[in-house]
């Protein structure tokens, strides 16, 4: 039985020969000096031919397999027990949050032996890594799946969406979801087009620092999403991550107006054009001005239409990809001009043949702050003309989801309206001054 | 007790802050700051392991769970030390520094250096962990006739400077956070005073050789691991100056004989590791009405009494063969760290206004017997059961002997309890950086240009540079050593004179308060380029330092000013013809004597403004004409 993960050729052969296995204790003579410690497995990112040992003292090596003349055996490795903590005793009375894992950690446990990191999502984990949980709610865990949300495709936005209508019919007071930061803005814009006027909170959240250090904002996060869905103040869905690089307040952000500005801060996502909804402070909630009252029925629409693009303008840009997306039978273009909404006029013609086929294609900014208009310059009226659609504020995102909802879920016909109808305060009515 | 069991033995680790131009894993250089501060708060949390339990020592810090202020000089921080951006590559600067160093003591560099995260919550990290990195294992230092085997070297993140502390939150400064320290760990030696200091001394100077460590107070910081009974090590962390590490070591060396003695009166009185009984219990009421000021204070604020039995400990609590060893005070330490102000124990007591009468009710309640003691412990109910915990341990402890912890030295030589040492080192692997190998390139590279020894530099100063033997040493242990070193080759000034300024002048101007650390290498690089063209005098090196100092001057500044109130030859030669013409009778009287005269009126003139030796060649020429 040799599992030798990682390792390959001449350092696997050495491996092989000395008859070890990982985390057996070994010791190592080469060429100059000799070392005795834990055999690892083999790193990702590294060359073949070097073994890795963790030493008595903790630190890991890497040795060179080609300066060994002789690695021996010391003693047989002990594998990891896991033992996992009790349940603590929560009130039955506390509201029944589900927290759903798509594969962002938002906790971990560290085995020292080797330098795992494995992630921790059963309840009884939760709980013993956050215990603050227990005050507020009754969690039941889900792991949904477990992809780095880069990985992610529109087919996940519909599985994510028929596990939360499955926990709502179960009972959940109120949802969480676990979700990695590279693509969370685009999960809560489609979530909250499919699960409109959702009858409880849903709130998606993460950690931007990984969950195994100490300083991960993670456990801040989730506590103050629990909170959150815990007292019931809003439905719908939402986006929960801190407002500063501090650990005190987390924002609720509107799902379809929040997006990552930042590749590694705490603070990276931001609401664009609108405040957040909420702030949770120190277990504290306090609603801002925008949030809306919805009495409205609850009808989930949950598919996506993949083949939908969005393109992002710049000088130079070349417009037979406009005519290949026709060729490719996309669906619909979300262009991302430049200003109150332009792209060189020499487009043009591709964008018409476009819309000829039978194409939307709608208009935002690269902007990203501020509104689109057509009507103010010439290259902006060329486009109305031909049929472009603008689409005020929107977010570029937000809109490439949008399209994708629209033609997942409604006939060609009815596209252009659903696109700019406000359905779920993906527009905002009034620009405000001094944001 | 029977010493022949135990040998006190000492185990080195000497931590250098090197003087590399970035931090460890940024940009940033952590001595230049520029007064523009970011504030922040943050909570570190404990981490898991596998066994689905927080380590001790990690556990023992999160039983406060503080918030962390810190301030982030924006000079010499960025989003790295603030943990909001992932660590840059690791410093070739300070990897070559490190390497340099373990060649000379004969280490062997590891093949592939994987940096490690290793677990630290008391906030002084940003993380919550500080990178380290094993560079090279083996080697030995030759200090005269002993030689010292090297465990290791590594490389790896200076913390954070502490600024304030209380029970609810810490203060940290950012600046110091992730500069490079090289760490080399030495192996355990038998103890003799006058080594010890001799390793430390030379192993000191042995990297000073590279002219690329840090100088100053605080750069250099000893840890030392002391046991006598071979098994249980007691770590000191921190150790500042030389001169209190024999006195740390010989208390030590006391405190744990202290320790053993105590364990061998307890087996002598009957008690065994299972049959220990320990117990405690609330005593509030006994003192309702008693005169101690101390815990009626206590009593007033709501506060809680508890005694905890102590079976067999007459006489050991308060044992103190040699000042500061008695088992007392490590237990007081121990729920300081709680937040709580001391203990009252048995062998003390009565006093403090506490009275025969109130011990002998806490003894009945507890059950005592001839020979038991006991422990009180006053405060706030809120955290006592975690400290009634930990002192019970500690007692528990005593027959095992010596408990391994980590210490802190005091400034006369003591340690205090710090906290118990993690059971294994809690360290994982650092992913954000990929392993670095070292390459034979490299190694021939370094190995090709190694610094020459300490002898060697001091006698190359002496013999070949001209200095004398007090500047030679004070210009190698200083921070300006290779500043010295490329100004003697750049600039046509005697080097006695530069290595003067640079190490008496300066020493002279920070003594009196003065912030000299601010002045960089390149301004001081400047002062004397100018002394060299004539635009500074000789003699005003000290002013320019202290008006750049007291007045926040900018050299460039000063610089153009004595550029413009420059006096040119001309103007000098007017100036000492007045002076001769006013002194013309006296020059009559007494010929080429009354140059002193003239000289001393001269100066007054001119001092600060031109050499003294241009001023007298000038009055000699013009003397004789």
């Amino acid at each position: 039985m040799s599992e030798l993960s990682g390792y390959k050729n001449e350092s696997l052969k050495i491996l092989n020969n000395a008859g070890v296995s990982i985390g057996d204790l070994i010791k190592i003579i080469t060429k100059t000096t000799e070392y005795s410690g834990n055999l690892l497995p083999r790193y990702e990112y590294s060359e073949e031919n070097y073994i890795v040992i963790k030493l008595s003292n903790g630190y890991n090596i890497g040795i060179d397999a080609r300066n060994i003349t002789n690695i021996q055996k010391i003693m047989s490795g002990e594998k990891p027990k896991f033992s996992p903590p009790e349940k603590p005793n929560v009130k039955e009375s506390l509201p029944k949050i589900a927290i759903l894992g798509t594969g962002g950690t938002i906790a971990s446990r560290i085995d020292y032996k080797t330098g795992a990191v494995n992630p921790a999502f059963s309840a009884e984990e939760l709980y013993s890594i956050i215990p603050e949980l227990s005050t507020y709610a009754n969690i039941n865990t889900e792991l949904i799946s477990n992809i780095a949300s880069e990985q992610m495709n529109p087919e996940d936005w519909t599985n994510i969406a028929e596990k939360v209508i499955e926990k709502i019919n179960e009972g959940n007071q109120g949802i969480i979801i676990g979700h990695g930061t590279d693509t969370m803005a685009y999960t809560s814009a489609a979530l909250s087009f499919a699960l409109k006027n959702c009858p409880i909170p849903v709130i998606i959240t993460g950690a931007q620092r990984s969950t195994d250090r100490p300083s991960s904002d993670a456990s801040l996060n989730m506590i103050s999403s629990v909170i959150m869905a815990s007292k019931k103040v809003l439905n719908g869905v939402y986006l929960a991550m801190h407002t500063s690089i501090e650990d005190n307040e987390v924002s609720i952000h509107s799902g379809t107006r929040v997006r990552k500005n930042h590749t590694s801060r705490r603070d990276a996502f931001q609401s664009i054009g609108i405040d957040p909804i909420a702030i949770v402070d120190h277990g504290k909630v306090t609603v801002g001005e925008e949030s809306i009252e919805n009495n409205s029925k609850f009808d989930p629409k949950i598919k996506f239409e993949e083949n939908v693009s969005l393109l992002k303008f710049h000088p130079g840009f070349n417009t037979e990809m406009i005519d290949k997306l026709i060729e490719l039978d996309v669906k619909g273009i979300i262009l991302e001009g430049t200003g109150l909404g332009h792209v060189n006029s020499r487009c043009n013609k591709s964008i018409k043949k476009a819309i000829d086929n039978g194409m939307f294609v709608g208009m935002t900014s690269q902007c990203l702050h501020g509104r689109i208009k057509m009507t103010v310059y010439s290259a902006g009226r060329d486009l109305l003309s031909i049929g472009v659609i603008p689409l005020e504020d929107m977010l570029p995102e937000t809109a490439l989801v949008k399209l994708m909802w629209a033609y997942g879920n409604y006939e060609n016909k009815e596209i252009k309206d659903i696109m700019i109808k406000n359905i779920a305060r993906e527009y905002t009515e009034r620009s405000i001054l001094g944001r | 007790m029977d010493k022949k069991n135990y040998e006190l033995k000492v185990g080195l680790e000497i931590h250098q802050q090197l003087a590399s131009s970035t931090k460890l894993f940024c940009n940033c250089n952590g001595f230049n700051v520029n007064g523009n501060e970011v504030y922040f708060k943050r909570i570190l949390r404990p981490t898991q392991s596998e066994l689905g339990k927080t380590d001790p020592a990690a556990l023992f810090e999160s039983k406060k769970s503080k918030q962390m202020n810190y301030i982030a000089d924006t000079n010499t921080s960025c989003l790295v030390e603030a943990d909001e951006e992932p660590p840059h590559e690791i410093s070739q600067e300070a990897l070559d520094i490190a390497l340099t160093i373990s060649y000379l003591l004969g280490s062997e560099p590891v093949d592939e250096i994987h940096v490690m995260r290793k677990l630290v919550i008391d906030g002084s990290n940003t993380t919550g962990f500080q990178r380290t990195v094993i560079i090279a294992t083996g080697g030995e230092l030759h200090v005269r006739d002993l030689t010292v085997p090297v465990l290791s070297i590594s490389l790896e993140e200076d913390a954070s400077r502490i600024i304030n502390k209380n029970k609810e939150e810490s203060t940290y400064s950012l600046d110091r956070l992730s500069i490079p320290l090289i760490e080399i760990t030495l192996a355990p030696m038998k103890f003799k005073k006058e080594e010890t200091e001799k390793i430390a001394l030379t192993l000191g100077r042995l990297m000073r050789t590279t002219g690329k460590v840090a100088r100053g107070i605080g750069t250099i910081r000893q840890d030392v691991n002391i046991s006598i009974d071979g098994k249980n090590i007691i770590e000191v962390k921190g150790v500042q100056q030389l001169n209190i590490l024999t006195d740390i070591i010989e208390f030590e060396n006391q405190r744990q004989s202290n320790l053993i003695k105590i364990k061998e009166k307890l087996i002598e009185r009957g008690i065994k590791e299972d049959n220990f009984n320990i117990k405690s219990t609330e005593i509030t009421n006994i003192f309702n009405n008693t005169n101690s000021k101390l815990i009626k204070k206590v009593l007033e604020g709501n506060g809680k009494i508890i005694a905890i039995k102590a079976p067999k400990f007459r006489g050991l609590i308060g044992k103190e063969d040699h000042k500061g060893t008695r088992l007392g005070r490590d237990i007081s330490s121990l729920v300081k760290f709680f937040g709580f102000g001391g203990i009252f124990h048995s062998d003390e007591l009565p006093n403090y206004g506490i009275t025969e009468d109130e011990c002998k009710r806490v003894t009945d309640k507890l059950e005592n017997e001839k020979d038991d003691g006991f422990i009180i412990l006053t405060g706030d109910a809120e955290n006592m059961d975690v400290a009634v915990k930990s002192i019970e341990n500690r007692l528990l402890q005593c027959i095992i002997g010596i408990p391994a912890e980590t210490r802190m030295p005091t400034e006369d030589g003591m340690t205090n309890f710090m906290r118990p040492r993690p059971g294994s080192a809690r360290m994982y692997p650092e992913t954000d950086i990929i392993p670095v190998k070292i390459y034979e390139e490299k190694r021939i590279a370094i190995k090709e240009s190694l610094p020459r020894s300490y002898e060697e530099q001091i006698d190359n100063y002496k013999q070949n540079i001209g200095l004398n033997d007090k500047l030679s040493v004070q210009i190698f242990d200083s921070k300006y050593k290779a500043l010295f070193e490329k100004l003697i080759k750049e600039v046509n000034i005697p080097a006695n004179y530069i290595a003067a300024q640079l190490t008496e002048t300066m020493i002279k101007l920070s003594r009196n308060k003065l912030n000299v650390t601010r002045i960089t290498d390149i301004e001081l690089g400047k002062i004397f380029k100018e002394i060299e063209s004539g635009i500074i005098a000789k003699e005003s090196f000290e002013t320019i330092i202290e008006d750049m100092c007291r007045n926040d001057k900018k050299i460039d500044e000063i610089i153009n000013e004595m550029k413009e109130n420059r006096l040119t030859d001309k103007d000098i030669e007017k100036i000492i013809l007045k002076i001769i013409d006013m002194k013309k009778e006296i020059i009559k009287e007494k010929g080429n004597d009354s140059f002193s005269i003239l000289m001393g009126e001269a100066m007054k003139q001119l001092r600060g403004k031109v050499d003294g030796k241009i001023v007298s060649d000038k009055i000699q020429k013009l003397l004789n004409n």
